[in-house]
């Protein structure tokens, strides 16, 4: 088997762990992932979410996931080797000034979105940490591509009891703030995320930024509304307390929230972002909401 | 026109084609007989029909797109009154009309096919469940079937030196075992299982190593599918390896296997297979229990997952003399036909008579409980014994 220097040459740095590498006439990106802990011990071997993330990743071929390519192990260190991405792509694609030029960019993104989300639950993958941070945009080609697939796991329907500890705060749906610990929650908890994706590509700012999960809780009601035994059936039961929930509040009205939206968008936003996921719109189906009509 | 087969509404009520024959309605005297057209087809009458025709289509169209569940058969609903039904010609109508008013009289006295069974949609309780995740599940199920070949092991145990099929059974009765004391899901056994099969069938590995193997493979799967993982000192705790043996052999069957674990285990067909046979709790357990039985034996392996899974659902149906033995919605859900499940189904029941005597009993004791439904201690499915056979 060829060593690690045999298979790849010509290393250029560009972060402390990631390098740009060649082999043949290509080139790829290599992020090199260590598997000990902080104490600096491999006590328990390669990390879950290692394991998950590789093997996941292994199995996706789509035009916006980060194709991974190679893996490859060297003592306590281990050596995933990318698709290459070059500097056209920039990360945290909301902090791209050019990204906000366009309106139909927005849209064509928010399509790119919720199109490799679909994918992936189509291939039994909960995405899990879905934010801007994990994205990346080409605006010239108008490509992008999801990185980071740490939080992502495969499910089995119906599913089973997961952990609630995942995922940027800001992007935690309803189902997963109520369930302190580790509860149940399924496909419509990505699509939350990529509404609150669409609000902050529209706002310019995050859509819910509360810094502890009462407090997100209660800015997701503030604009939404606090959600019922009509509006969200059994709601009661999942939160355990209505105190969580605050003193009850009616819903804002949307159009006047985000006068940029046309109806068709207002109703998009308004299904991913519906409180009960039960009733949420699938990533399936939001492709093929009238919105993206001529994307 | 409905066509051969399918159904005709009248007036709303289902009514079943015979072959071109309407049966079960009241007609003028003639009235069905082959060159008889009730209505001339004038062009306003065919514009009529083109133009239903056509909303028919474009109603399929759109049905297609919102995934509507498959059901047994089309209904067209052509127009409600019988005298309205456009008969195909003659001379394009391939009976005679002999065998027509032999058909007319098999009806009358009641000789009909019996109508197709109904396909169930198994997911109509669950549309208000997002965990069921009801959207992706068919999806899911046949991206599985498509791929699960990829991952399938070969036949290895003839390159394997130091190991043979019976070695094999002793080390996966013992995992079951640590399984079931760890109380960890059955995604992990199953899982555990299917990586074991794929290094032995690209690695050769000494006697020795096996458990090793085993309790390395334990350890990756509860990382892939628990939520609270496996600490390594739990396995080794159990063996007489060394922490550093278990975290070394990780690494290599990882390696070995290219890191590749999202793969379809029989598990993931069995659970979608179970709830296409409407169960009880009994065929559940009956289903499991066979299934793991498989996952026992060697000779399961020349089956694909979801041929395995089908068969222990079709063996359990037959052990617990479930009537039909193999439904359409099973047929439709799990893309087998009852005599493409045949041998496999023999082969399961086979461990089933056998599964109280050998020394390999983990999974019989498993499902002897009665929290289990005792199953494994009902008379094996006589109709998939061979011939003179007698059970345990």
């Amino acid at each position: 088997m060829l060593t690690l220097r045999e298979k790849y040459y010509d290393f250029d740095q560009i972060s402390s762990k990631v390098f740009k590498c060649r082999r043949d006439d290509q080139f790829f990106t290599m992020k090199i992932v260590s598997i000990l802990n902080e104490e600096n011990q491999a006590n328990n071997g390669v990390p879950y979410w290692i394991i998950r993330e590789i093997s996941i990743l292994k199995e996706l071929d789509h035009i916006n996931i980060v194709r991974l390519i190679d893996v490859m192990t060297d003592g306590p260190d281990l050596f995933l080797v990318f698709e290459y991405l070059d500097n056209e792509f920039q990360a945290d694609f909301l902090k791209n000034p050019k990204m906000f030029m366009y309106p139909q960019m927005k849209k064509e993104f928010l399509y790119q979105i919720l199109n490799t989300v679909a994918y992936l639950h189509a291939r039994k993958i909960l995405l899990r940490d879905l934010r801007p941070e994990n994205i990346l945009v080409n605006v010239r080609t108008q490509v992008l591509k999801i990185a980071l697939f740490g939080a992502a796991r495969t499910f089995e329907a119906p599913l089973e009891a997961y952990s609630s500890s995942v995922g940027c705060l800001s992007y935690r749906s309803p189902e997963v703030l109520f369930q302190f610990g580790c509860e149940k929650y399924s496909t419509p908890n990505d699509v939350w995320a990529v509404g609150c994706i669409f609000g902050e590509m529209l706002l310019h700012r995050p859509l819910f930024s509360g810094p502890s999960d009462v407090e997100l809780l209660d800015e997701i009601f503030t604009l939404l509304g606090t959600p019922t035994e009509e509006t969200w059936p059994g709601v009661t039961s999942i939160c355990g307390t209505c105190a969580l929930m605050g003193p009850p509040q009616q819903p804002k009205d949307l159009a006047k929230e985000f006068p940029m939206l046309n109806p068709d968008g207002l109703d998009l936003l308004s299904k991913m972002l519906c409180l009960c996921p039960n009733y949420r719109i699938s990533a399936e189906d939001a492709v093929k909401h009238p919105y993206f009509k001529g994307v | 026109m409905a066509s051969r087969g399918e159904a005709v509404v009248w007036g709303g009520k289902q009514q079943k084609k015979k072959k071109g024959i309407a049966v079960g309605r009241n007609r003028k005297i003639l009235g069905d007989i082959g060159n008889l057209v009730n209505r001339p087809i004038t062009r306003s009458f065919s514009a009529q029909i083109l133009a239903k025709v056509q909303a028919a289509a474009k109603n399929n169209k759109k049905q297609a797109s919102v995934k509507v569940k498959p059901k047994a058969e089309e209904v067209i609903d052509i127009e409600a009154g019988p005298d309205k039904e456009v008969q195909k010609n003659k001379n394009k109508e391939s009976r005679a009309s002999t065998s027509v008013l032999t058909a007319r009289s098999n009806a009358a006295c009641d000789i009909t096919n019996k109508p197709r069974e109904q396909i169930i949609d198994i997911d109509a309780s669950d549309s208000d469940n997002e965990l069921a995740a009801v959207e992706y599940i068919d999806d899911i199920c046949k991206f599985y079937k498509l791929v699960e070949n990829e991952n399938h092991p070969h036949d290895y145990i003839d390159s394997q030196p130091e190991i043979d099929q019976r070695s094999r059974a002793i080390l996966v009765n013992w995992l079951i075992d640590v399984h079931t004391n760890l109380d960890l899901s059955l995604e992990t056994i199953y899982l555990t299982i299917n990586i074991i099969d794929r290094f032995l069938a690209v690695k050769t590995v000494p006697r020795l190593e096996m458990q090793l193997v085993g309790i390395s493979a334990m350890l990756m799967a509860s990382k892939y599918e628990e939520i609270w993982t496996l600490e390594v000192d739990e396995l080794v705790r159990l063996t007489d390896y060394t922490h550093e043996q278990v975290l070394v052999m990780e690494k290599t069957i990882l390696n070995k296997l290219e890191w590749n674990l999202t793969v379809p285990t029989t598990f993931v067909f069995l659970v979608r297979f179970i709830k296409a046979s409407v169960p009880d709790q009994e065929l559940e357990n009956m289903a499991h229990f066979l299934s793991e039985l498989g996952m026992m034996h060697y000779a399961t392996l020349k089956y694909f997952p979801s041929m395995v899974a089908a068969s222990a659902v079709f063996a359990a149906r037959c052990t617990l003399n479930k009537a039909p033995l193999w439904t359409e919605t099973l047929k439709l859900h799990t893309g087998y036909s009852q005599g493409q499940l045949m041998d496999c189904a023999r082969l399961l029941v086979s461990f089933h008579s056998m599964a109280g005597n050998g020394e390999e009993k983990v999974v019989y004791i498993k499902y002897s409980d009665p929290e289990k439904g005792a199953v494994a201690m009902l008379p094996p499915a006589k109709n998939l014994m061979p011939e003179g056979s007698d059970s345990q």
